[in-house]
């Protein structure tokens, strides 16, 4: 491709001026990286069609999702199946309520659970982690013994006793989820720390006299990132797996509110009636936004490590 | 003159705990520097040289306290291994740095501005940033690179270019004394050429003092006043340039500078080489008396027995049978 001559005689004012070069930094080759990516941009497009419909659905919908519809209640089966005509998009479930409502709160919900959570994770962890590798010695040895004593009891057996200790609610079921999953993220980190602890870009640091709270913000973080960011993608299912679980055996999210794992969790009961919608929709959403994450995790990590591949 | 840094008797020794061994077990000691002494005068520059291992980069290390050391290192009449650790930090800018890997030591995910920065944001916080930033264009220019490329990152740059850079961020809070760990190993020969006469450049032009480290004699040769030969952690032969380079007295020295190739294929040819048999001994077992007489032509059974001293007056030597090639073969 020729450059113009208007274009040379620009550039070639822009260099007599000496303007400032815009360099390019890794992040942004990461970025160009990504966007080839055709699996993880699809993995995006799902994502954001979920997020629309958590974010919409219940706008679109004629009815709340708390609203009972009290002629179809109990007569799903007959009368409950997805009916574009009345509104039901997605049908009704067995208390009359509209699914397509429901589906975009328990969607949600779900979503929201899953990004709080990990970012009480990957804040924890991180930090956590990082000062760890960074300090060393018999400090970094306490640690990560009391990450392994964390890992070694049975998470989800504390998780429904802190639900039941508490009382079954979102705050709870949140921090409880962030709070018990970022020992692992800990320990990701702190082995990537101590990998870095020994660039001669860290040594420079502390040759000057930089303060290690410096260190660790400017230059371990930033350099870790990568590897967090791809860790995160791959907790966000990971935590709206658990939250489903624990919403399945009826211990998370209340009634009229809902979760994926909930819907999912009637849908299986109410199967044997034939209302089949039931289950269909909320897992399809489920299914959607596993696979999102999913891609986009794989992507970013071929990304933001190309020497890796 | 008064010495600007003055070395006494530093050693650094590393406890080494062997895979399996029981905590209370007493540890394998490695003495990687033993009681190295030496004096830099201001606007000098001290040539450091010896093979892998001789302990050359832990003597740096140690001199700045990155590594717990022994001994005294006396910077400008205070003691800066005894020094508490809030003063040592504002001495920290008096003695700076410039590595050996020049994209290893720059945050890759820094711009050269915030590189080249950092020193001075840690010094001299008080700066306000349009300050910061003609200062670190001003460094930039003085290193060779364009003020414009201030936003670039370093995988944008070339080796030599990236060394350039961490000179600059070393240069930028006006040390006196600049560590210079083998700067230009890593780099073409054409290039460090060009860093080696820019180093010289910044030296005459900032009044530096400069302690140099390579394993490359005739970069050595071009750049220190003083030359310094160290051999498994020890001083063999502490030097002016013109003497140790025309008059070697330690048979360490004379055989390093027989494998120096001459640049002249008749000369090369008639040269006599020296070759030292055999393998830089384990440092965690070094030698009885002293260390080079397991490679040494003139190992003597007084060598085996006694440690020689570093004696002598300008031209100090570590050795029992000092003298000029030849001299007391055995």
């Amino acid at each position: 491709m020729a450059l113009s001559p208007i274009d040379l005689d620009a550039l070639a004012q822009r260099l007599a001026r000496l303007d400032e070069v815009k360099g390019r930094s890794l992040w942004a080759d990461a970025r160009v990286r990504f966007g080839r990516n055709t699996a993880a941009m699809a993995g995006v497009g799902l994502l954001l069609v979920c997020l629309a419909f958590a974010a919409l659905g219940q706008a679109i919908s004629p009815y709340s999702y708390d609203y009972i519809d009290f002629t179809i209640m109990g007569h799903a089966a007959d009368m409950g199946a997805p009916d574009w005509a009345k509104g039901y998009y997605f049908g009704v479930d067995d208390q009359g309520r509209d699914l397509f409502a429901r589906a975009a709160m328990g969607t949600r919900i779900s979503l929201y659970v899953g990004v709080v959570g990990t970012a009480i994770s990957v804040l924890v962890g991180t930090l956590y982690g990082a000062i760890a590798g960074y300090v060393g010695g018999w400090i970094d040895g306490l640690m990560m013994r009391l990450v392994d004593v964390l890992l070694a009891i049975p998470f989800m057996f504390v998780l429904i006793l802190l639900l039941v200790m508490f009382g079954k609610s979102l705050g709870v079921l949140l921090v409880g989820i962030g709070f018990l999953s970022w020992p692992s993220m800990a320990r990701i980190v702190r082995g990537q720390t101590l990998t870095l602890k020994s660039r001669e870009y860290i040594e420079a640091a502390q040759a000057t006299g930089v303060p290690a709270l410096r260190i660790i913000l400017r230059h371990i973080v930033p350099n870790l990132l990568g590897i967090v960011i791809v860790y995160a993608t791959l907790l966000v299912p990971d935590i709206i797996l658990t939250e489903s679980f624990i919403s399945f055996l009826g211990l998370g999210v209340q009634e009229p509110q809902t979760s994926l794992g909930a819907l999912i969790s009637e849908g299986a009961k109410t199967m044997r009636y034939g209302t089949l919608w039931q289950l269909g929709f909320p897992m399809l959403f489920f299914i959607m936004t596993m696979f999102a994450f999913y891609f986009i995790g794989d992507g970013l990590r071929d990304a933001l490590d190309p020497k890796d591949r | 003159m008064t010495p600007l840094i003055e070395a006494r008797n530093l050693s650094v020794t590393f406890a080494i705990r062997r895979e399996g061994q029981m905590p209370w077990a007493a540890p394998a000691m490695l003495q990687a520097v033993r009681d190295v002494s030496f004096v830099l005068y201001p606007g000098q520059t001290l040539g450091i040289v010896g093979e892998s291992g001789s302990g050359k980069s832990t003597l740096a290390r140690a001199l700045i306290r990155m590594l717990p050391a022994t001994g005294k290192v006396m910077f400008q009449s205070t003691d800066l291994l005894t020094l508490p650790p809030a003063l040592m930090l504002a001495r920290r800018a008096d003695i700076q740095m410039v590595f050996q890997d020049p994209f290893a030591s720059l945050d890759p995910r820094m711009t050269v501005g915030q590189i080249v920065a950092e020193p001075l944001r840690t010094h001299y916080p008080r700066l306000s940033a349009p300050e910061v930033k003609a200062r670190v264009q001003v460094m930039m220019d003085k290193v060779g690179l364009l003020p414009n490329q201030i936003n670039r990152y370093p995988h944008e740059f070339s080796g030599g270019q990236c060394q350039r850079i961490g000179i600059a961020r070393a240069l930028i809070v006006e040390p006196k004394v600049l560590i210079c760990d083998e700067p230009v190993s890593a780099l073409d020969v054409s290039i460090q050429a060009q860093v080696i006469n820019l180093l010289a450049e910044l030296r005459r032009d900032l009044g530096l003092a400069m302690i140099f480290i390579a394993h490359d004699l005739s970069v050595v040769k071009h750049i220190s006043d003083r030359v310094m030969v160290m051999y498994l952690g020890k001083v063999m032969e502490d030097a002016p340039k013109s003497a140790l380079f025309a008059a070697p007295q330690h048979p360490y020295t004379q055989a390093l500078l027989s494998a120096v190739p001459i640049p002249n294929p008749a000369a090369e040819r008639a040269k006599k080489m020296i070759a030292l048999d055999g393998e830089l001994p384990s440092p965690m077992a070094p030698p009885s008396g002293c260390v080079f007489r397991t490679r040494c032509v003139r190992a003597h059974p007084r060598c085996a027995a006694e440690v020689p001293a570093l004696l002598g007056g300008s031209q100090a030597v570590a050795c029992h049978l000092p003298g000029p090639v030849g001299a007391t073969e055995s």
